[in-house]
């Protein structure tokens, strides 16, 4: 059984729990998708945690009598147990760095085919000479970002949004993000551009897409 | 172990049974992290697959690694029963002496 025909089964199932307890599994269920352990267990996990569940409520306990007061320090507890995946994996940075590339070869072919063309009728815009280099930094700052914001999704999904947790990840994001921004307002002028006309850019974002699809099959991102 | 040495066992099923043997300190949902330990140690490997009344589940069994677990286990558990037995015995058996004289 593959983890999307899991995933596919575990959202069938999980409409037969009362809301009480489908309350507390589905905040297990975020916690643990979030957490850096390979996806086929965690979807077995999830499915075998589900069936315990069912099976319980029909004998009238609830979540809460099978898996604990807190959930969080079960969840924390089972991610030890699996033993977390290490974040450094070449080809898990390979896969998000392939994706932000093609996002930004992507977006440059439409802002130079269609954004630029028709805001050009109504304010005289300069002519991109080509694609602009400070687009890599996106990929780069996705990589970088990937994980504080899963680290962030689990955080919060115990928790209510205090200030301590948002000023704990928000700074370092906000960041990850507003830097290459400023970056880019005082060295627009410094940044060089590869001169490669539109189409080129949009066929290597198509070549960057096929790429990125076959890696997915292959490669575990969460 | 010993539990799914003698039969393959879903999650469920196995907290019932630590429950019937008289493990009933051992909350429910506590069994599946140290599932997942002992299949990272390779003492035990589950299967996914159809039960007789109902859902797929996965059903534990366990390794020739987690056969030769058990007999280590139970071979140093009898070791430690035996010495305490020991222990205990003598204690009463000072005491019964100290009763008598």
């Amino acid at each position: 059984m593959t983890a999307e025909e899991m995933i596919k089964l575990n959202n069938e199932r999980r409409k037969l729990l009362n809301e009480k307890n489908r309350e507390y599994y589905e905040k297990m269920l975020l916690y643990l998708r979030f957490s850096p352990i390979p996806e086929k267990t965690t979807e077995e996990l999830l499915l075998e945690m589900l069936d315990h569940l069912l099976i319980a409520q029909q004998e009238g306990r609830s979540a809460e009598d099978v898996f604990g007061t807190d959930p969080e320090a079960y969840c924390k507890e089972v991610v030890r147990s699996v033993g977390k995946r290490s974040p450094f994996g070449f080809r898990r940075y390979a896969f998000i760095f392939n994706m932000g590339l093609c996002i930004v070869f992507f977006m440059d072919a439409i802002f130079r085919l269609a954004v630029h063309p028709l805001l050009n009728r109504f304010i005289d815009l300069p002519q991109p000479k080509g694609f602009s280099v400070d687009y890599f930094l996106t990929p780069i700052v996705m990589c970088l970002g990937v994980d504080l914001l899963l680290m962030l999704m689990r955080e919060s999904t115990f928790k209510r949004f205090r200030t301590r947790i948002l000023l704990r990840y928000l700074i370092p994001i906000a960041l990850t993000y507003i830097l290459p921004i400023i970056l880019f307002i005082f060295l627009n002028k410094m940044i060089p551009v590869i001169p490669i006309p539109a189409w080129m850019s949009l066929l290597i974002g198509v070549v960057l897409w096929g790429l990125h699809k076959w890696m997915y099959k292959r490669v575990e991102i969460f | 172990m010993a539990v799914i040495a003698r039969e393959e066992v879903y999650g469920y099923e196995l907290s019932v049974k630590l429950a019937e043997y008289g493990l009933t300190f051992v909350s429910e949902g506590s069994i599946y992290p140290v599932l997942l330990r002992m299949q990272k140690e390779q003492l035990i490997s589950g299967i996914l697959r159809d039960s007789p009344n109902g859902p797929k589940r996965k059903y534990y069994r366990l390794t020739e690694k987690g056969h030769q677990a058990l007999e280590e286990f139970k071979e140093n558990w009898m070791d430690m029963k035996k010495a305490v037995e020991r222990i205990l015995n003598q204690g009463s058996g000072e005491d019964d002496g100290r009763r008598n004289d």
